[in-house]
């Protein structure tokens, strides 16, 4: 109430919406921009195997092999492979699954074999491949040193 | 300033500072409290390898994060949890077991989720160290990666 009777005695002085939200806009703008290009964390959802999961009526699961050295070169199934076809692979396995499987998809695991020193990152690029065809069983293995 | 007695007495609604800042105040506290019980269990000195075709995160009350720290001038690894370093493994599986009784499922087991955070030079066998110690606890687990 007292702001009330500063503002008829001094009407320069008073709360301005427009300019407000003026810059209101301006700010909402500029984290619109920024949030495009934002770098932000996300999920590789993985099922690891465990006594839980066995089912003993469930169907058999295709089996695949990937092995990643420390250089990051891939083999699928011992065939060396790049990223781009290991994508392209497990894509037609998934396919061949949703077909095989019927309204139940036969469930593929791959088995990640890395060596020791191997960086994760270029084993997290198998694990890409695998989200990129909706594969989430994994069994990761190190080879001895 | 807007408010008080003008609208009263004119009879046009007029905008309130007052109570636009209190609910301001209000959402600020809750943002701050939510996010520093994220915050608590993320890791911010590692750096996560990068993943185009990961899945974008949903927000699951039943996710815990361990942290795989990778120290290169060291050549050695330290998982953390809540921002504990456990450098014993069966100790940090029994704090994870208590976590996953308390969030049984209906169906049976545990419908805890395990959100493994290594740095992207993190070598294969500590990765496998910690999917080792995961594993023990709950088959569900997501590996934390960016997006670029």
């Amino acid at each position: 109430m007292r702001r009330t009777h500063q503002k008829h005695e001094d009407p320069a002085i008073g709360f301005q919406i427009a300019p407000m939200i003026d810059v209101v806009f301006v700010i909402m703008l500029f984290f619109m921009v920024l949030a495009g290009d934002r770098q932000v964390e996300m999920d590789l959802p993985m099922t690891l195997p465990s006594e839980e999961t066995n089912v003993t009526d469930a169907p058999t699961p295709m089996e695949e092999q990937v092995a990643v050295d420390v250089d990051g070169e891939i083999a699928h199934n011992e065939e060396p492979v790049t990223i781009e076809e290991l994508k392209r692979n497990f894509g037609r396995l998934a396919l061949q699954a949703k077909a095989e499987g019927g309204t139940e998809p036969t469930p593929i695991v791959v088995t990640i074999s890395a060596e020791p020193d191997t960086p994760w990152e270029k084993v997290t690029n198998v694990m890409n491949a695998m989200s990129f065809a909706r594969i989430g069983n994994v069994t990761f293995s190190v080879s001895e040193e | 300033m807007a408010g008080g007695g003008s609208s009263i007495e004119s009879g046009e609604p007029e905008f309130q500072v007052a109570p636009m800042i209190d609910v301001l105040l209000v959402l600020l506290i809750f943002f701050m409290s939510i996010i520093t019980a994220q915050v608590e269990q993320m890791d911010k000195t590692i750096a996560l390898p990068v993943a185009a075709d990961a899945r974008e995160r949903k927000p699951d009350p039943a996710q815990r994060t361990v942290n795989v720290r990778w120290n290169k001038s060291e050549g050695k690894a330290a998982m953390t949890y809540l921002g504990k370093e456990w450098d014993d493994r069966e100790a940090l599986v029994e704090e994870l077991k208590k976590e996953a009784d308390k969030m049984p499922h209906p169906a049976g087991g545990s419908r805890l989720l395990i959100l493994l955070r290594a740095d992207k030079e993190t070598p294969a066998k500590e990765v496998q160290a910690a999917m080792q110690v995961v594993a023990q606890v709950t088959s569900k687990v997501a590996f934390a990666v960016h997006n670029k």
